[in-house]
């Protein structure tokens, strides 16, 4: 099993959360919105490819829709491998991270002052 | 792909250069994608009109963003092949669009195809990454490119074209050659009409002979450039009359009707392309001449150049005898006759002819195709001038490889990770090939550019005598073959990179002393290969330098300076006797001698350099007659004493016609060459000369009154040959030219002044055509001129390309070595020990190179010596010189880095290590 990068744990959550809707735009809409940070184009395409190259989504392309210029989207889903290795990482990290919260927010403000 | 013809028109699009940003670096399966999301996603932000800065700011930053990342991840991009296999099947179906499905189904072509273009888009990253060395590679390869292409596109046109008749492989031309000299000359008339019975050989043969003719109509006289041709010449060359009809053999003979056809460009010249030309009658030396045709434009032999008029032969073919060869003859060969088997046939009915006739003994016929004759002086030297562009394209391909070799063995750490990574040996070395043939690319380009340039450069290859030079275009040819020659390059360039592959030692990721060895000897090699290709052209260049110095340097026998020559031809109606010819002459002489800032002035037949003969037989008095066929001959000259003094023809013994002489025996004035050869023993003052101007009748004897100086009368590098001189005030020709010489260098009212005295004495005369001796002299010396200056370029650039190999293979070899040379110089060697040492490693390589480049001269000397003109391709002392050159500018080259090793302090370099 591989390792998955946390923007690339990032990208599979959305794509997750979209259901059926998951292609660029949205997930990086999505991810903006939530995890509130801004993601390039560029980052976005390269690890899109690198989760389709590594099996864990895969993707279809829809037909030519109204809005961009009357290309089609690509949708992604995610392949059971994918959703593997998203709950593998998220299990451990739910496991090590359940009641730290609080203790983490006091340390990183402390480091503020 | 994406249904653009479709789109509404609110839809929104990219601006022209984005779109064509993303074109460029986002493989095409992700493309309309891409596009699609980046649109969306602009329109979300900036609404569905979006304007302003900030919305386009954004827009680019988006478009540079993606198009790095699909860069970044060139190797593996979005569509990848395996993805096929990877995702559900429904996926296929799932596509819209038939061309995506019809992509599809020739996956594997796109996929090599997009594979090839992806290599070549990051061959074009890694070239430009060293943009320096990249672009010297390119120079090299162009160059040589270029050069192997300039001058193939003049091979093409002047060589391979053929000639623009109908079926020009099937026209001949025949000459009479001297066996013992291999010179060809014209036709006898009998032999021309034995020929013509050959109905088996020839569908068709005529005879040709050019003149000059003074024509004049409706009061105004012009001299003209004419040529009588026989009836047959109109069906054999193939071409349709433009207007009227061709002689007939009715026309033919003495006493005939006397007619005209004039050529096309005199006719559109002269007349306007009139057509009622016909029928009307143009004077001809003075007889009037009915024009009853025009010849198709395009008429004509290249042989001839071109003429104004054609008209029938008035006299007999068989007029004069065998040996009297006046006559140009060309033919067509029947259809299912080629050019060997009408050469044998021809070869076997000159022997029956020479056993009837003893005097044709020591000739031959020969047959040559019209196109051969025309090209023929030139063949051998472009020849030659295109191996010597081959020599600096492999020399260039040589120094590329090298520089090559130097790059991947710097990149051995980035080639090792990959095949550590499972890169396949296909993939690399495909890799590498894609950045040769990037190189081999962008040099043809530049090398076409060179080609373009090069055309301006034909315009002074123009007074070199190189027929067909209009041919020389630079087309679809010439650029196929220099994508060819590229393609070439290529192959050979391969070779670099599989070479190191297939060794295994360049992959792995070793450093110092390794990667020294893996270099191994290729580069070695390769230096030698450059300098022996440019000692090879060095020596040419200099053996050619030498053999035009010695024509420069050369005593033509006369003194071409300040003589200016002027081409007189005598109307026949107005000098219909020897008398009015000769009094007309003398009073010339004199009138032209009076003329102010004239030194002196003469009368002769041919000013030297014409590449003008008439060759006769002779015989001595008081000796045997040898028998017929082994008679002694020489060259006929006809001159007056002023023209000798004129020329600066020094006088060995005797002395020159005096007036007076006109009305005594005949006098002959012989050159030294000739006394040489007929009179070894003993003056020929006083001895009688019998010159057989035609066979049927018994020689006419002159006496010999004087010896004068040998004159290159055909060329400068023709051989001395015998040479008598009649009196002009005796035979008193119609066709002569006035020699002047001017007191100071440069006098244009001279030339005035002649046309105008010439038209004072008579004005029946046509203006004559005026031409400098020195330019004569100048002129004969082009064509060696041109061709020692474009070889000498050539080993020039050769020897800057080879310089530079040395240079960069040492310099290498220095940059591999600094470690070892700074323990050697810590250790107390001396500087001058370790220069040396570097030195004399690389003087094995040079002095390898510069013996393989003499051997490839000798082995060449034969070939090479029909350019050479005094000097043998064995020349020792320019062979020493230039090997000497050679070394020491090679020497010159190593002796940079070599110094700049040793300069480096020994810590600086053992650090490195």
């Amino acid at each position: 099993m591989k390792r998955l990068g946390d923007f690339e744990q990032l990208v599979l959550f959305a794509i997750l959360r979209l259901d059926a809707q998951a292609y660029g735009v949205s997930i990086r809409l999505e991810i903006e919105a939530r995890a509130n940070r801004s993601v390039s184009a560029g980052a976005l395409y390269t690890t899109l490819g690198r989760l389709e190259r590594r099996g864990l989504v895969e993707s279809t392309i829809g037909t030519s829709t109204a809005g961009r210029g009357g290309h089609p989207r690509k949708y992604y889903q995610l392949r059971p491998a994918g959703a593997r290795a998203l709950h593998a990482i998220t299990t451990q990290l739910g496991a090590m991270s359940q009641g730290q919260l609080p203790a983490l927010a006091r340390l990183a403000e402390r480091g503020e002052r | 792909m994406t249904p653009q013809a479709s789109r509404p028109k609110a839809e929104p699009a990219l601006p022209w250069l984005l779109h064509q940003l993303v074109r460029l670096f986002v493989p095409a399966a992700d493309r309309a994608v891409v596009m699609g999301d980046m649109l969306e996603m602009w329109t979300r932000r900036f609404g569905s009109r979006p304007r302003g800065i900030t919305a386009y700011g954004w827009l680019v930053r988006e478009v540079l963003s993606t198009a790095v990342a699909f860069s970044l991840s060139r190797f593996e991009p979005l569509h990848t092949r395996n993805r096929q296999t990877i995702s559900s099947d429904g996926v296929s179906s799932a596509l819209p669009g038939s061309g995506r499905r019809a992509r599809r189904s020739s996956f594997s072509w796109y996929a090599a195809l997009s594979r090839v273009f992806l290599d070549l888009r990051f061959a074009l990253r890694r070239l430009t990454r060293r943009p320096g060395e990249s672009l010297l590679a390119v120079a090299i390869l162009a160059t040589g490119l270029g050069a192997t292409s300039a001058i193939f596109s003049v091979v093409r046109g002047v060589l391979l074209e053929p000639i623009d008749l109908p079926e020009s492989e099937q026209l001949v031309v025949l000459w009479t050659t001297d066996e013992a000299s291999g010179v060809s000359y014209n036709n006898s008339g009998p032999n021309l009409l034995d020929w013509q019975q050959r109905d088996d050989l020839f569908a068709g043969l005529f005879p040709y002979l050019s003149e000059t003719v003074v024509i004049s109509r409706d009061g105004k006289r012009e001299r003209a450039e004419i040529a009588r041709i026989g009836a047959d010449a109109f069906a054999v060359v193939g071409l349709p009359m433009a207007a009227g009809r061709g002689f007939t053999a009715a026309e033919e003979g003495a006493g005939r009707p006397p007619t005209v056809v004039l050529d096309h460009a005199f006719w559109q010249r002269r007349f306007g392309g009139a057509r009622d030309v016909l029928g009307t009658l143009l004077s001809v030396d003075g007889e009037p001449r009915e024009v009853i045709g025009v010849a198709a434009a395009g008429f004509g032999l290249p042989q001839l150049g071109r003429r104004a008029l054609y008209l029938p032969f008035d006299q007999p073919l068989d007029a004069r005898g065998r040996d009297q060869v006046w006559l140009g003859a060309a033919a067509r060969l029947q259809p299912d006759v080629g050019l060997e088997r009408a050469q044998a046939a021809l070869d076997s009915l000159h022997g029956s002819l020479i056993e009837a006739h003893p005097e044709l003994a020591g000739s031959r016929v020969t047959l040559r195709s019209l196109h051969e004759d025309l090209v023929r002086e030139v063949r051998a030297p472009l020849e030659a001038l295109l191996a010597g562009a081959v020599f600096v394209l492999l020399l260039a391909c040589a120094n590329v490889a090298n520089l090559l070799l130097a790059r991947l063995v710097r990149r051995r750490g980035e080639l090792a990770v990959r095949r550590a990574l499972g890169g396949s040996r296909g993939r690399i070395v495909g890799q590498l090939v894609s950045e040769n043939t990037l190189l081999a690319g962008v040099a043809a380009v530049a090398a076409l550019g060179l080609v373009g340039l090069s055309r301006k450069l034909l315009a002074f290859a123009e007074p070199l005598g190189v027929p067909r030079l209009e041919l020389v275009r630079l087309d679809l040819p010439v650029a196929l073959f220099t994508v060819a020659l590229a393609l070439g390059a290529v192959m050979l360039l391969a070779g670099v990179p599989l070479t190191l592959i297939s060794r295994t030692g360049v992959l792995s990721a070793s450093r110092g002393a390794d990667a020294r060895r893996n270099r191994g000897v290729l580069p070695q090699i390769l230096v030698v290969a450059q300098v022996a290709l440019a000692a090879a052209l060095l020596f040419g260049a200099g053996l050619l330098g030498r053999s035009l110095l010695g024509l420069v340097t050369m005593d033509p026998g006369f003194q071409p300076a300040r003589v200016i020559a002027a081409d007189l031809q005598l109307p026949s109606d107005a000098f219909a006797d020897r008398e009015s010819r000769r009094e007309f002459w003398a009073r010339l002489e004199a009138s032209a001698r009076d003329l102010p800032g004239v030194e002196s002035a003469g009368v002769t037949l041919f000013p030297p350099l014409r590449e003008m003969r008439v060759n006769y037989a002779v015989r001595l008095g008081g000796r045997d007659v040898p028998p017929v066929g082994q008679e002694p001959a020489a060259d006929l000259g006809v001159a007056t004493a002023g023209s000798f003094e004129t020329l600066g023809i020094p006088l060995l013994a005797g002395r020159l016609f005096a007036a007076g002489d006109a009305d005594r025996p005949p006098q002959v004035v012989i050159n030294q060459a000739m006394a040489d050869q007929l009179w070894q023993d003993g003056s020929p003052i006083g001895a009688q000369l019998g010159v057989l101007f035609s066979r049927d009748e018994p020689p006419v004897w002159h006496e010999v009154i004087g010896v004068v100086g040998n004159v290159k009368q055909t060329g400068l590098d023709a051989p001395d040959r015998s040479f008598f001189y009649l009196d002009m005030m005796q035979r008193a020709q119609p066709l002569a030219s006035l020699l002047v010489r001017g007191r100071s260098t440069s006098d244009a009212s001279f030339e005035t002044a002649i046309a105008e005295l010439v038209r004072t004495l008579d004005p029946r005369i046509p203006t004559p055509q005026l031409e400098a001796l020195e330019g004569a002299r100048q002129r004969s010396m082009a064509r060696p001129r041109f061709i020692a200056l474009a070889v000498s370029c050539l080993a020039g650039v050769a020897l800057l390309i080879a310089f530079g190999g040395v240079f960069g293979v040492l310099a290498h070899q220095v940059e591999d070595c600094r470690g070892e040379i700074g323990i050697r110089m810590s250790l107390g060697a001396r500087r001058g020990a370790v220069v040396g040492g570097l030195l004399g490693r690389s003087l094995i390589s040079i002095a390898m190179g510069a013996l393989i480049g003499l051997a490839m001269v000798m082995a060449l000397a034969r070939q090479f010596e029909t350019f050479l003109f005094g000097v043998r391709a064995t020349d020792p002392l320019t062979l020493l010189t230039i090997g000497l050159v050679l070394v020491v500018a090679s020497l010159a080259a190593s002796a940079l880095p070599a110094l700049r090793a040793v300069s480096v302090s020994p810590a600086t370099a053992l650090r490195k290590e």
